[in-house]
């Protein structure tokens, strides 16, 4: 019976020991939330006047540092220019570059990861080069870490080795995309050059982009894209034409409809539909009636972008087919 | 501000964000740029704002809770008060469709992010220069 009220009275404490010290974890975590919430306050007109070129930024120790480092990490995404151009001198002025790109080389990935992050936020030209070498790191989260900040960064050095990168499949398409269009318009005669590489998926990429991030003027190229020997290539060429609503291609778009791969006609009649013009319809209609099943739908909703009415009287045909008058039916919604 | 030997009161521009860090920034520059600033933190706050102080211009960030950046376009451009008030969107959202949903709304004109606060001053020195 002694026995027996030893342990529970030791039970009874270890339970109490452990709530006390999950409310005085809690409220510890609450406490410096709130010295951390104060400090940014504090803190706030500082960033904004290096950021605006008003006055030198105060020095700071501990987690006041800490907390002016993220805050400036914060402004490096919203503002660009001589702001950010700021921001990244002052974390080089402060050594925190030199200690991310230490960092960088860490044998601990997380480590390696956190570091390629960061050094996006921070923004300076001088981690480029060591976080090109991280896009081919043994870790995944590391790559995708080091091309996010080459996009945020802006490089162009780091273009053509992010396509690669994405090809290759050592980086997630999608972190490669949004890395390019963080780079935005400066990346485009990079990847115009880039359309004329030996290798059809480098190809396909960046013309794919350039549809992303060019404008009609940078069309130039692509029509000739139509006729490349890879239908991925011709796809993502007429899918940029059609972006960039280059009607210079219209015609070459229209012979595009005869590629003999699904996928290549389907993204010509798209362009087709977001360029517009009248030209196009007869090819349109053709494709609608007598193609596969999505090439079909495909023409037939481009028809109807273009001239609705035209899509609802050639439905009423016995030989419409189902795509024509789906579209019909939908223009009638 | 003096024209012609007269004192004018400083335009007044209505900035909103729910990002406090973004807004204090915004503010800040125009602030510097010889305007006074109301600050908004959400669409309501700001549709409230506009509708008592009519400002001469309004920055309005697009995502913001309660009332997001083009629906508040709309309402303020269905008010007789602030029908004409000077609208610039600040966003993130850079795709074309997005950047024509804000026209369409009534903006004036479109700012993506990343931004740079001399060309926010540029622009609305630009609007107001015209009126």
């Amino acid at each position: 019976m002694e026995l027996l009220g030893l342990v529970i009275l030791v039970l009874v404490a270890g339970s109490m020991l452990f709530l006390l010290t999950l409310v005085g974890r809690r409220s510890w975590i609450a406490y410096e939330a709130r010295r951390r919430d104060a400090a940014v306050a504090a803190l706030r007109p500082a960033a904004i006047e290096l950021i605006e070129d008003v006055a030198d930024p105060p020095a700071l120790r501990g987690v006041d540092a800490e907390v002016f480092a993220e805050l400036l990490g914060g402004y490096s995404l919203v503002v660009r220019g001589a702001s950010r151009e700021r921001i990244a001198a002052y974390f080089e002025s402060t050594g925190a570059v030199d200690e991310q790109l230490a960092l960088l080389r860490s044998r601990r990935a997380w480590r390696r990861a956190t570091a390629a992050f960061t050094l996006g936020d921070m923004g300076s030209p001088r981690a480029v080069p060591a976080l090109l070498g991280a896009l081919d790191d043994k870790r995944r989260a590391v790559r995708a870490a080091a091309a996010r900040s080459l996009g945020r960064i802006g490089s162009d050095d780091a273009i053509e080795p992010l396509i690669t990168a994405g090809v290759e499949r050592r980086i997630p398409r999608d972190v490669v995309s949004l890395a390019l269009f963080d780079i935005g318009t400066p990346a485009v005669p990079r990847l115009l050059e880039l359309t004329r590489d030996d290798e059809p998926l480098v190809r396909a990429a960046s013309v794919e982009l350039v549809g992303y991030l060019g404008n009609a003027g940078d069309s130039g190229p692509l029509p000739a894209m139509l006729r490349d020997t890879s239908a991925d290539v011709r796809a993502a060429a007429a899918g940029s034409l059609g972006r960039l609503g280059a009607s210079t291609a219209r015609d070459a778009l229209i012979d595009a409809l005869d590629d003999r791969v699904p996928s290549v006609r389907v993204a010509a009649s798209r362009a087709l539909g977001q360029i517009g013009g009248r030209r196009a319809l007869d090819g349109l209609l053709r494709v609608a009636q007598a193609d596969e099943h999505e090439p079909a739908a495909a023409a037939a909703r481009a028809a109807a972008r273009i001239d609705p009415a035209l899509v609802v009287h050639a439905a009423g045909r016995a030989d419409a087919g189902p795509y024509l008058r789906e579209a019909a039916d939908l223009v009638e919604l | 501000m003096t024209d012609g030997g007269v004192d004018r009161p400083q335009p007044v521009v209505l900035a909103a964000d729910d990002d406090e860090d973004i807004l204090e920034l915004v503010a800040f520059r125009l602030e510097r740029s010889g305007y006074t600033v109301l600050r908004a933190k959400d669409g309501e706050e700001a549709l409230r704002l506009a509708l008592e102080a009519k400002p001469d211009l309004a920055v309005l960030d697009v995502m913001m809770p309660k009332l997001d950046g083009y629906e508040l376009t709309r309402r303020l451009r269905a008010e007789d008060a602030t029908s004409r008030m000077p609208i610039i969107l600040l966003t993130a959202r850079a795709q074309d469709a997005d950047v024509q949903a804000g026209f369409d709304a009534g903006a004036d004109d479109y700012l993506r992010k990343p931004f740079s606060p001399q060309e926010l001053r540029a622009r609305v020195q630009a609007i107001l220069g015209r009126r």
